[in-house]
């Protein structure tokens, strides 16, 4: 009994998430599905990969999704990797201090936090520029990126980097031989938050970047508000192509590497 | 290399990057709320704009409501969570291993995609009114409730809770498999039953956990705009949709009341956090909570 | 009460971790059972806290059908989002007794465990000593019949080890309890124990006092475990052990009359100077290491080195000298 009442919850739950992404992916391929009828006339997937391959505006959102996902997982770790490295392996003053202003972008009201950084964008002349909107990005990554590469480092500490040295290698030898590999489970969860957080920002990319860089998420806002659903749903559908899929296959790659560890 | 060099020049990217980007707006956006924005002649220093913040009965209600509205949609996404972490957290089981695997999917996702469903599925014209017109539980769709732009915000509570439910799960189950059964293998053994053994150790143990998910998703539904803005009722609008509306209005003259209402709002809302933490530290769990 | 493991088996995984394990404990008493590391002891343990269920056998005593151990871990796990008190106390709390009686109980046992002012302490801020002491309290609060206790000294050093291996032994008696102790070190089992029990490969190989496991141990694997001795390779033939060293009569503890055949001499006191019935080989002196109490001997007889402890300045270096076994040598 108890273990039927925890599959209901599990089947509950799993409609709960699949039913939104179902109705989207319907709406995709689907041809004319319009009130009151419950499932598409048509399904058609050929449609939609034409769609994915010839429209002009689809694509270019989509490379400026990645472009700008890609820039922020270049800034976020070059800032977020060394600062872990001291959150995690020294004790000093103001840490506890670090440790909270780390937090800080996820804590003050993102309304508050954007329209703030916009004004100073401005100032700066880095609105609607490349650097403006991986930066805004950024200062949402780093709180994720951190606390991930903290909690991997942390579990090692840094007696093998201490080894190392004593072994007789140098401070970059130590670096590149030792702490990089050993953090590579860190740094792949870093990179694939960043990844996330980057990809799905809307307000950010919109008003920093002064409406030039189109995403897929920033597309789909309009078209959604418009009520033209079908072409919103295009884009969520090649959002999750592109963010799922590889996301998924570089996940199912670490644990199979895992795994062959452990088996030698 | 000395330590204490080596630590300035680590932490000089991040210092780096949050003066730049960070510290510098906060600072502007200081000075402007002072009432100095000189672009447009404003030269007078005061707390002439604060003043008039806290006199906004608009501002003040909006506050009132969204604070209520962050809070009771947090708490909902936080105890489904707590409840959903504990009853799959295994970690050999293939079970929960899925169960897991489909949590992450909405924490992957933009909240844009939920919004986009909810309208097609529970707006009046939506699939779920359908279905049940089709099935003859409702007479037609006009008696569905209205889900999406309702003045209870129950579209932007579901699109919030399908987000955040997962989030909880997923920062959750990451702890607890990392406690594994050590602690719960001791109270059994000194005579606790499951449920002394939930309350006395799991809880506690992963509070600080539950507490940090709670204040991240409640800094979010507390000041992020584009949901409320396509969900919310236009009549009880959500702080986020107004602070943006006088943001883009144009007028620059309105400039430092915005300013002012922003610095208002990170203030609390560091505060409430603040808050949340220490009371996180008295109850059980706050001391070396979440297992080493 | 005795307790009595009747037939336990434990299987995990394909892996037979228990076979067939018997024993009975007598009550009021400290019972050590010894092994090497992977031999099934923390696994027994487990059984007789109820942590885990044997795949075959029982666990019972003279007048309670299903005794529970309460258990002291190798690694303390002292819950850490409590105070010491918080922990001592978690046992009482959950069976809902009264507050009033909790705080007079956990008083006592502080007081008896000599941790009284830890008690608002957290456990990252206790030393390793004081961490096992709270493990202790936490446990004896309940008034268990049955203490048990896994690897309780390998994480302390050498004077605190000695300081609460005293402590055990006059809680044991003060408590009237029950203790079952697992360990790899022998000198522990040795100094706490008068009953030690072999546990090596899942399996009970012998059931004795120290000093017969140290004279006579049952088999080779238990000789081998025990260490400190020397084994001559040799044969055994028409009743006689035969080796380059010693050849002669034999206590033949083998299966069968088998080609290969080891002789078991441990560094103490199987072989001395005095003439006994037993001669056993001459040797000459080839070094002396001053290990304490006696001297470690280095004699090389042929081209065999045999080790043996002997009383300080009793040999001197580079002289030869005829050795006799105490009793007769035990042969696998």
């Amino acid at each position: 009994m108890k273990k039927l009442t925890k599959l209901a919850i599990f089947l509950i739950f799993s409609c709960f998430v699949f039913l939104p992404l179902l109705v989207i992916v319907l709406l995709a391929v689907g041809k004319s599905w319009n009130y009151p009828q419950l499932l598409p006339q048509q399904i058609n997937f050929g449609s939609y990969f034409k769609l994915l391959f010839t429209n002009h505006e689809l694509l270019t959102s989509l490379t400026a999704s990645i472009s700008l996902a890609l820039g922020t997982i270049v800034l976020t770790i070059s800032i977020a990797y060394p600062t872990a490295i001291v959150l995690a392996y020294y004790q000093f003053r103001g840490k506890k201090l670090l440790n909270i202003l780390v937090y800080l972008p996820l804590i003050i009201p993102g309304i508050a936090l954007l329209t703030n950084v916009d004004f100073m964008m401005i100032k700066l002349g880095l609105d609607g520029s490349f650097l403006g909107v991986i930066s805004i990005h950024t200062l949402f990554c780093l709180p994720y990126a951190i606390k991930l590469l903290v909690d991997n480092l942390a579990l090692l500490h840094n007696r093998y980097e201490v080894v190392s040295r004593n072994l007789g290698a140098s401070g970059w030898q130590t670096f590149f031989q030792i702490t990089l590999p050993l953090s590579k489970n860190g740094l792949q969860g870093a990179v694939m938050m960043t990844y996330i957080v980057s990809m799905t920002q809307y307000l950010a990319t919109l008003l920093v970047g002064d409406g030039k860089y189109l995403t897929l998420s920033v597309r789909m806002f309009p078209f959604t508000q418009a009520g033209k659903y079908k072409i919103a749903a295009v884009y969520g559908v090649t959002f999750m192509l592109v963010t799922l899929i590889p996301l998924y296959l570089i996940d199912a790659w670490m644990s199979h590497q895992e795994r062959r560890v452990i088996k030698s | 290399m000395p330590t204490k060099r080596k630590i300035i020049l680590l932490l000089s990217p991040f210092y780096l990057f949050f003066t730049l980007f960070f510290f510098s707006a906060v600072l502007k956006s200081f000075v402007t709320s002072l009432g100095y924005y000189p672009i447009v002649g404003l030269k007078k220093i005061g707390l002439q704009y604060y003043g008039s913040a806290f006199h906004s009965a608009t501002f003040l209600a909006s506050c009132e409501r969204t604070f209520l509205f962050a809070l009771f949609s947090t708490a909902m996404a936080c105890l489904v969570g707590l409840g959903l972490a504990f009853l799959f957290n295994g970690r050999k089981n293939n079970f929960t291993r899925i169960f897991f695997k489909i949590a992450q999917l909405p924490v992957m996702l933009p909240h844009i995609f939920i919004v986009l469903a909810l309208l097609q599925l529970i707006s009046q014209t939506g699939l779920i009114p359908s279905l049940l017109v089709h099935l003859g539980i409702m007479a037609s769709i006009n008696h569905f409730p209205l889900l999406v732009n309702d003045p209870l915000q129950i579209g932007i509570i579901l699109t919030y809770l399908w987000k955040e439910i997962p989030f909880v799960i997923v920062s959750l189950v990451l702890v607890l498999r990392q406690m594994d059964d050590r602690y719960k293998i001791v109270a059994v053994n000194l005579g606790a039953t499951k449920w002394q053994n939930f309350w006395h150790i799991s809880l506690p143990l992963i509070q600080p956990a539950l507490i940090n998910a709670f204040i991240i998703n409640f800094a979010f539904n507390f000041g992020s705009y584009e949901v409320p803005y396509l969900l919310g009722n236009q009549q009880r609008e959500l702080l986020p949709v107004y602070i943006y509306d006088l943001y883009v209005q144009g007028d620059l003259t309105q400039l430092p009341l915005t300013m002012s209402l922003n610095l208002i709002l990170s203030l609390f809302s560091i505060l409430f956090a603040g808050l949340l933490l220490k009371i996180g530290r008295f109850l059980p769990g706050g001391h070396t909570g979440g297992s080493k | 009460m005795t307790y009595y493991l009747n037939n336990i088996s434990q299987k995990k995984g394909g892996q037979q971790i228990l076979k067939k394990v018997n024993l009975s404990i007598n009550d009021n008493s400290i019972f050590a059972i010894l092994g090497p590391s992977g031999s099934g002891k923390t696994s027994l343990l487990n059984i007789l806290a109820r942590i885990d269920h044997p795949t075959a056998g029982t666990f019972t005593g003279d007048n309670e059908q299903k005794p529970k151990g309460i258990m002291v871990f190798q690694d303390y796990r002292l819950f850490p989002h409590m105070t010491v008190f918080q922990n001592i106390v978690f046992g009482l709390k959950i069976k809902k007794i009264k507050k009033a009686e909790i705080r007079q109980r956990a008083e006592r046992i502080m007081m008896t465990m000599e941790i009284t002012e830890l008690a608002k302490r957290y456990p990252d801020e206790l030393s390793g000593g004081q961490q096992q002491r709270v493990a202790l309290a936490r446990a004896l609060i309940l008034n268990p019949s049955l203490l048990l206790m896994d690897e309780p000294f390998s994480s302390l050093d050498e004077g605190l080890r000695m300081e609460m291996l005293d402590f055990v032994k006059k809680l044991q008696q003060q408590f009237k309890l029950t203790v079952i102790f697992v360990t790899h070190y022998k000198t522990e089992a040795y100094l706490l124990s008068n009953q030690v029990a072999i546990l090596i490969n899942g399996q009970i190989m012998q059931i004795d006092t120290p000093r017969k496991l140290e004279q006579t141990p049952a088999n080779l694997a238990v000789a081998k475990f025990l260490g400190q001795a020397n084994f001559i390779q040799g044969s055994f033939q028409q009743q006689q052990f035969v080796s380059s060293i010693y050849t002669g009569d034999s206590d033949f503890r083998g299966t069968e009359p088998v080609k290969e055949a080891i002789l078991y001499i441990p560094f103490v006191g199987s072989v001395q100077l005095a003439t006994t019935a037993f001669p056993a080989f001459n040797g000459e002196i080839v070094g002396t290491t001053w290990i304490g109490d006696s001297e470690r001997v280095t004699i090389a007889v042929g081209s065999e080195i045999i080790y043996l402890n002997l009383p300080v300045d009793s040999v001197q270096i580079n002289t030869k000298k005829q050795f006799y076994f105490k009793r007769l040598p035990v042969v696998y």
